[in-house]
């Protein structure tokens, strides 16, 4: 090897290591970015917004409760992983299992193509599609917790299809093997032996899918009918965090109190996200050492 | 080349005795920038030495950024808050209004919905945390959605001057508001309406449509009630009619004083009634 290759050797060996070094330096500056402006209104109002469904941060004195808010974030996210988890494992086991190579190669790629849709496009269904079809259906306003749930569930379907797929192919072979020498049939087989061992690969793709849920924004915001209530009925509008956030963001004055809260319900989304992605990593890991 | 760039320079300039024209920043609400977009082009046209930069941004964003000095009008469909005039003498700023306009704020109901009138009682009822209006039978208005007739609330999101004006006329400074769909702008808000028969909603007056309609809005239950109109808000007879005004930093001076003498005149408000909206 000349000097000249060790050389630029080094220079490139250097520049991935800080390209990797980077995502550490982002994830540090936004964590003290939100934190910066969020922490003291968290801190000083934290029993206060969890005593209240009411948020009004307009008001002449206002009301900060974000139960309401959170139960919007769950209800929406629960409802869609209702639908997306049956329907993206089963589209999955499929696809690993059953399909023929050229029919998995041509669906793969319509999977991909699904996940590359624009949110605020997935928003525009809701409002045109969903919509009309809720209502003719019998619901009173089509923009509702379901239907932003029905956009949910179409927006993780990629992410939970193509991880699911992942799982399911890494189960090694000679379990397949084992089972159709045991006389099993392939629905037995993927059963009793296919899903029990690719199980954490699975929890971790529905994982990532509700870390995902969680935090979309522009598709719930157009289609859940953005009002602050604590829904009793699948066909009743809801409010997200991540939609108040972005809605009221534009006229909060900056510094001022009803700012700093909106920091703050971006503080507990972080924290949501990050321990959801954190118990997906921590199954990552326990299944390698599994393995 | 030296002399080129002096030449560029005393254009830039502008001034009394320059010869480029006077820019004017204009920023504000997202009701008044259509109108706004349409005045400053017909002025600049008869005014060729003022060019008016208009932007939107809602009417709060419009004040903040008179307080900050960064705009020499600011839009607003509705009246400065005592705490942001506060904030302006702080500044050193002194702001002052010009009304321009008026604007009507209409109810809007699905056709299908048989109520004749509603008064500013009934929409406390209907849309204050502690009314009793949760059902359009509460009204006595006969109406079915599928097996229901509960109220669809449909309102704007809290940093919309619209929304400010509804909230502060209907239900006071501290009066809540519960379970309304907070839309982004009027034009949702009468979707929502034309869309779900049990809705009732607010916004400006341009939007009603085949499916949507305007209620006949009474100032106390049992007194006549007016639909809004050119006519009747021209007139004051429609109880919910709200002025639009632009804020200048003091008594407007200049470019910005010769600018809105022109609005007020009568070519200016010829623009106000093509825009929708009511000449004063």
């Amino acid at each position: 090897m000349s000097v000249r290759t060790r050389w630029t050797e080094a220079l490139i060996e250097g520049l991935i290591h800080l390209c990797g070094l980077s995502a550490i330096v982002f994830i540090l500056a936004i964590v003290v970015f939100i934190a910066k402006e969020g922490t003291v209104f968290l801190f000083s109002h934290f029993v206060e917004m969890w005593q209240s469904t009411d948020w009004n941060p307009t008001l002449g004195t206002p009301v900060y409760g974000i139960v309401a808010l959170v139960v919007g974030t769950l209800w929406c996210v629960g409802l869609s992983l209702l639908f997306s988890v049956p329907v993206g494992i089963a589209a999955a086991v499929y696809l690993s299992e059953f399909a023929p190579e050229d029919v998995r190669e041509a669906l793969k790629v319509i999977v991909e193509l699904l996940a590359a849709i624009p949110s605020v496009v997935w928003g525009f269904i809701g409002v045109m599609i969903i919509n009309p079809l809720l209502q003719s259906l019998g619901a009173q306003v089509g923009l509702n917790g379901l239907n932003g749930a029905i956009i949910l569930g179409l927006m993780t379907l990629p992410l939970l299809v193509s991880l699911g797929e992942d799982a399911l192919r890494a189960v090694p072979d000679s379990y397949r093997q084992a089972a159709t020498a045991m006389g099993a049939t392939r629905w037995e087989m993927v059963t009793r032996v296919l899903l029990p061992a690719a199980r954490p690969g699975l929890l971790v793709a529905v994982l990532l899918g509700v870390g995902r849920c969680v935090g979309e924004t522009m598709a719930v915001l157009m289609a859940t009918g953005h009002s602050v209530r604590i829904p009793h009925g699948l066909m009743d509008p809801v409010r997200t965090l991540t939609a108040t956030i972005a809605a009221e963001l534009g006229e909060a004055v900056r510094g001022g109190e009803h700012y700093q809260a909106l920091f703050a319900l971006g503080l507990l989304l972080f924290a949501l996200t990050f321990a959801v992605n954190l118990t997906a990593d921590l199954l990552i890991r326990g299944t390698r050492r599994g393995a | 080349m030296r002399s080129i760039f002096f030449l560029a320079l005393a254009a830039c300039g502008g001034g009394p005795g320059g010869a480029g024209p006077t820019l004017l920043q204009n920023k504000g609400s997202d009701t008044m920038v259509n109108l706004m977009q349409r005045m400053s082009e017909a002025y600049t046209a008869s005014h060729p030495d003022t060019v008016i930069a208009v932007t939107g941004g809602g009417s709060g964003t419009g004040i903040k950024s008179l307080i900050d000095g960064t705009t020499d009008l600011a839009n607003s469909s509705r009246k400065m808050k005592e705490e942001e005039i506060a904030l302006a003498k702080k500044n050193g700023k002194d702001p002052v209004e010009t009304i321009i306009a008026f604007d009507g704020l209409a109810i809007y109901v699905n056709t299908a919905n048989p109520v004749a009138t509603l008064s500013f009682e009934n929409l406390r009822c209907i849309f204050g945390a502690d009314g009793a209006c949760k059902k359009w039978s509460d009204l006595g208005v006969t109406l079915d959605c599928g097996g229901t007739d509960d109220i669809v609330k449909v309102g704007r999101q809290n940093n919309s001057g619209t929304y400010e004006y509804f909230h502060e006329e209907v239900l006071g400074k501290d009066g809540k508001f519960t379970n309304t769909m907070d839309q982004s702008g009027t034009q949702q808000v009468v979707d929502v309406v034309s869309t779900s028969t049990c809705a009732i909603g607010y916004g400006g007056m341009g939007y009603h449509n085949d499916k949507a309609r305007f209620v006949c809005l009474a100032k106390t239950t049992g007194e006549p009630c007016v639909v809004p109109s050119l006519e009747t808000v021209k007139a004051h007879e429609y109880p919910f009619s709200r002025p639009l005004q632009v804020y200048t930093n003091g008594k407007p001076t200049g470019a910005s004083q010769v600018f809105l003498d022109w609005a007020l005149s009568e070519a200016g408000q010829k623009i106000v009634l093509e825009a929708g909206f009511v000449p004063k």
